[in-house]
């Protein structure tokens, strides 16, 4: 068997470029294949390879469409780490939650290329994560999200082209730390050099504070005022999501999930570490909890929502708004989620250097979401 | 924290919004009920998390549902980023003027001024540049018009 490689699927000169230089910095093979049916005559294929699927140009229009009710989509709560299992013809998955976007009773179409593909991954010896490569955020791709088991399975992160050059030296260090190694924290994704600044947050008070630090450190670093409040705003998402709803107890349910979120206490298990770093191409933040409580197909469907297209609605019931991730998303952040499940969960945020609004625009952006056992 | 200064004229209630939005935020007892019609001037909002926009649409939404006349003005620019990212944040209110972000081509310094949504559209979304106060160049419109200005294309 060879090493891994970067198996692109996509006919832009742009995307191979990308993908070839970024496999060529880290060390790996590149496969350049037009089509999933070229893939799946693949052999021999290293498990720890990756597919870059370029999305954008599908159409999702091609051949013959079939008509399911939202009644018959799934969302299989065993559909996480276990990629080998082969998938359940669509027509016989059960129900657990409604699609969630969808008006009830309204039927809807399952593109056949996006079945094809199933069926493709399925029949493959290697459970390899999809990279979607796509000219908008993957919540813009309705076909690409209507069902969630392929998104949780499957597509595991998604890179937003820009009109600029992506940046090769991040993602680089990006595949190398979060495919070829289990990383911890923000470190692996800088030079070996780069100073980490580190605060801890012991008690629900010390939020605002952390938040006003990390103002100032990007404020004095130049960047643009807009670009600092994202920052921020992102940093205060992630957190909130660290103390309300990461924490768990021994039998694994949420414990502070129900909390009111102007509540004060200490915080639960020794409290939240934060680390960021910064080149003078980009940046990050790290969130870390030591729960491990990551839900991918949680993430997937909050990742998956669009307010362009359905009202938001102010739930009585639950104290967070459910806001918080696709506000970071359409924020022109990157996210990214590592879990090591019972023990930490890493919630980063990256974003290129931003010392005017438009160039942090026109950067990169991508959404991915790993999880690792060992 | 959130401060809100309010100017009662009877039927029409107008308050001024300064701060940030979150979690802390409880409209209903900083505004209280409006009775026949409210405008809320915003551009000293800074900041508002994803707890504060949940906070902001319930009220709001109630303030319409009880059929009163509201009207937004001087929305700031974390607004406007807002209603670009979530459809109903302005629960269909009318929204009478924006703010917006400009750029000195010289000194870089980030400025913000104040127009009419009406103005926006009559200029074909085309936004014409300020002078610098601090250096007097010319500091254009710091954002794409087509992204900055959605909200009104819809």
């Amino acid at each position: 068997m060879h090493g891994p490689s970067l198996i692109l699927i996509s006919s832009r000169d742009e995307d191979r470029r990308f993908v070839s230089a970024i496999a060529k910095n880290v060390g790996v093979g590149f496969l350049h294949k037009k089509s999933w049916e070229d893939v799946a005559k693949l052999s021999d294929v290293h498990p720890r390879s990756l597919i870059f699927w370029e999305f954008s140009d599908q159409d999702p229009t091609d051949g013959e469409k079939k008509i399911v009710s939202p009644d018959s989509l799934i969302q299989s709560p065993n559909a996480g780490i276990n990629r080998q299992a082969a998938l359940p013809d669509i027509d016989d998955f059960e129900s657990i939650k409604k699609f969630k976007g969808i008006d009830q009773g309204q039927a809807f179409e399952i593109p056949p290329s996006i079945r094809a593909i199933q069926k493709t991954l399925s029949r493959l010896a290697f459970p390899s994560p999809i990279i979607a490569l796509t000219d908008k955020t993957f919540n813009h791709y309705r076909e690409l999200s209507m069902t969630s088991e392929f998104i949780c399975r499957y597509v595991h992160n998604n890179f937003v082209r820009q009109s600029t050059q992506l940046n090769d030296e991040f993602f680089t260090r990006w595949i190398q730390s979060a495919y070829l190694a289990a990383p911890a924290g923000i470190g692996p994704y800088f030079p070996p050099q780069t100073q980490i600044q580190r605060l801890l947050v012991k008690k629900t008070d010390d939020r605002v504070t952390t938040l006003h630090a990390i103002q100032a450190f990007f404020a004095k670093e130049k960047y643009d005022p807009r670009v600092v409040s994202r920052i921020s705003q992102g940093v205060d998402e992630l957190l909130m999501n660290a103390i309300f709803d990461a924490p768990r107890d021994e039998q694994g349910t949420p414990i502070r999930h129900l909390t009111k979120r102007d509540t004060r206490f200490d915080l639960d298990g020794g409290g939240i570490t934060i680390e960021f770093a910064i080149t003078s191409d980009y940046a990050g933040i790290c969130v870390t909890d030591p729960w491990g409580s990551l839900n991918r197909e949680v993430i997937s469907q909050l990742l998956r929502k669009n307010y362009l297209e359905q009202d938001y609605k102010a739930s009585n019931y639950i104290p967070s708004a459910g806001l918080g991730l696709y506000g970071i998303i359409q924020s022109g952040l990157s996210l990214q989620f590592c879990c090591k499940p019972r023990t930490r969960t890493d919630s980063m945020i990256f974003f290129p250097h931003g010392k005017s609004f438009k160039s942090f625009k026109d950067g990169f952006q991508f959404v991915g979401c790993l999880t690792y056992l060992s | 924290m959130l401060t809100v200064t309010k100017e009662d004229n009877g039927d029409h209630l107008v308050v001024h919004l300064s701060g940030s939005i979150d979690e802390t935020v409880d409209f209903a007892q900083l505004i209280g009920e409006p009775k026949d019609s409210l405008t809320v001037f915003c551009k000293q909002v800074h900041r508002i998390n994803s707890v504060g926009i949940k906070n902001w649409i319930r009220f709001f939404t109630t303030v319409l549902q009880n059929k009163v006349k509201l009207r937004f003005e001087e929305f700031s620019i974390e607004l406007v980023e807002q209603i670009n990212v979530v459809k109903n944040f302005h629960c269909g209110a009318e929204i009478g003027s924006i703010i917006v972000p400009f750029r000195c081509t010289k000194c870089e310094t980030s400025l913000r001024g104040k127009m009419k949504v009406e103005d926006v559209k009559t200029r074909g979304f085309q936004i014409p540049p300020i002078k610098c106060p601090k250096c007097s160049a010319q500091a254009e419109f710091d954002d794409y018009p087509d992204e900055y200005f959605s909200f009104l294309m819809r």
